[in-house]
């Protein structure tokens, strides 16, 4: 039963390394992938993941792994409970690892938290919020406000 | 952060906002407003919207001789979500017919075309004589009308306020006076991909009826025929399905009836079951105009090319090369 116990080695980009279970690894379809191929045996060298990030993934799917048995409506409120204590800027390096490391329901959640950010806001706290330069010129946005002005009329 | 972001999240991102949030985001910057406008993603937003939310109905009625238009959950309960503006959305325009001066009256059915990725509008009129004036389809890809080259089914129609679109057509109920003064009904489709007209039977029990007795509406993924309930006791249902590409219609009385118009008290109510046999209200108004389920979606009127110039009168279906999206189904 040696396999069952397997453990992943993950090297972050500053330097930490974290063995973490088999079960706990293939949340990730990237290491599911690379075990498939016969690539994890070694450690992994995660370059744009700082151990602190790559800690609250491995916190995260073992969460989803530990509660594969609890019912749907407890998973969302251990979700809801991980996201919210998730400061905007740790949001961001999440997102993009999530992405890198294919964490498909990690993705999702982190999506949508950003999501729920976004709704409601102007375009201008939109921009202000997360550091987005305005490209247009006061013209073309003047144009496309107009365009679309139905959705600036009223709340909802 | 943006900046770094993968365009894969962005638009992950993008496509789990509400439609009304989505349009805003086009101002936010040029890359997000390429991303919104791009027609992936509106067909992403819309799978979206379909996947993650309950399904919404759309319930149109009278109130004080006015017409309204509220959305409810299509849940256990029929919770109001909102009323809805009237119109639903925006500045549609002006609409550009140029054979439409002989009508008597028409009809304008609305659906999308999966097979070519496009929206298309179909309209029905029939002539001060009673028969038809052969159907022009306006399609959005190619934004302009042309003439339905298909032979219309020699079936009269009566002005329907909104035609149902179902997997691909639309659908009205046609219907022939015998000498006897009988009528004897149909329903007619559209199917909007393959521009050819499609007939179905009705059974012999809708003999007789008036054409007005008689509606068609949309509930999910269906469409029913329901018979006036003013004028009969029993309530039921016609079930319009398509199975393996065949269309059916499957009978359904009250024992799986999903919708019952109960005229008893003042001001309808509307009840819908859905195989639970437990009766939910919730009150229309005083009279119930139409019912559908309801899905926003972006639509993208400029996509056709160059519409800023208004100069070919002919073409444009909307007033300007706006872009705005529309809602309702």
């Amino acid at each position: 039963m040696a396999s069952t116990l397997k453990k992943i080695i993950l090297k972050s980009c500053d330097g930490k390394i974290l063995e973490v279970e088999e079960a706990v690894a293939v949340q990730s379809q990237m290491i599911k992938n690379m075990i498939e191929d016969d690539c994890a045996n070694e450690e992994i060298p995660l370059p744009d993941i700082t151990g602190e990030i790559l800690s609250m993934i491995i916190e995260y799917c073992k969460m989803h792994v530990d509660g594969e048995n609890n019912s749907n409506n407890e998973l969302i409120a251990r979700d809801a409970d991980f996201i919210t204590r998730v400061d905007l800027n740790t949001l961001y390096y999440l997102i993009v690892a999530a992405n890198f490391l294919n964490v498909k329901s990690l993705l999702d959640l982190t999506c949508q938290r950003v999501a729920d950010i976004i709704k409601g806001k102007s375009p201008e706290e939109i921009r202000l919020t997360f550091n987005i330069k305005n490209d247009f010129t006061p013209e073309e946005e003047e144009e496309i406000r107009k365009k679309n002005a139905w959705a600036f009329d009223y709340k909802d | 952060m943006c900046d770094y972001m993968p365009v894969k999240v962005i638009l992950k991102i993008l496509s789990k906002l509400p439609l009304k949030s989505v349009v805003k985001c086009r101002s936010v910057c040029k890359t997000w407003n390429t991303l919104i406008s791009d027609p992936s993603f509106i067909s992403a937003h819309l799978q979206a919207s379909l996947s993650n939310n309950t399904p919404f109905l759309l319930i149109g009625c009278e109130k004080q001789g006015r017409e309204t238009l509220s959305l409810h959950h299509d849940n256990d309960g029929f919770d109001k979500f909102k009323e809805l503006p009237f119109p639903p959305f925006g500045n549609v325009g002006d609409f550009p017919l140029a054979n439409i001066c002989e009508v008597d009256y028409f009809n304008v059915g609305f659906g999308y075309d999966w097979r070519t990725n496009d929206y298309k509008l179909l309209i029905l009129g029939v002539d001060k004589g009673n028969s038809w004036i052969q159907p022009d389809l306006f399609s959005l890809n190619e934004n302009c009308w042309k003439r339905v080259t298909a032979i219309p089914p020699n079936y009269a129609f009566g002005p329907q306020s909104s035609l149902p679109f179902v997997s691909g057509a639309v659908y009205w109920l046609g219907y022939q006076e015998r000498n006897n003064g009988v009528h004897i009904h149909v329903i007619l489709g559209f199917d909007l991909s393959a521009e050819v007209f499609l007939e179905i039977n009705l059974p012999e029990d809708f003999t007789g009826f008036s054409p007005l007795d008689l509606s068609i509406m949309k509930y999910g993924e269906s469409s029913f025929v329901s018979v006036d309930p003013i004028i009969v006791e029993f309530q039921e249902l016609w079930v319009l399905e398509k199975k393996n590409g065949e269309v059916l219609l499957r009978v359904c009385y009250v024992k799986m009836a999903s919708l019952d118009l109960n005229s008893q008290q003042m001001g309808a109510s509307l009840y819908l079951n859905c195989e639970l046999m437990e009766f939910h209200g919730v009150e229309v108004g005083s009279c119930l105009l139409s019912l559908s389920s309801y899905v926003e979606s972006l639509v993208l009127l400029d996509k056709a090319g160059d519409v800023h110039n208004d100069s070919d009168v002919n073409h444009p279906l909307f007033s300007s090369d706006s872009d705005e999206s529309i809602g309702g189904d």
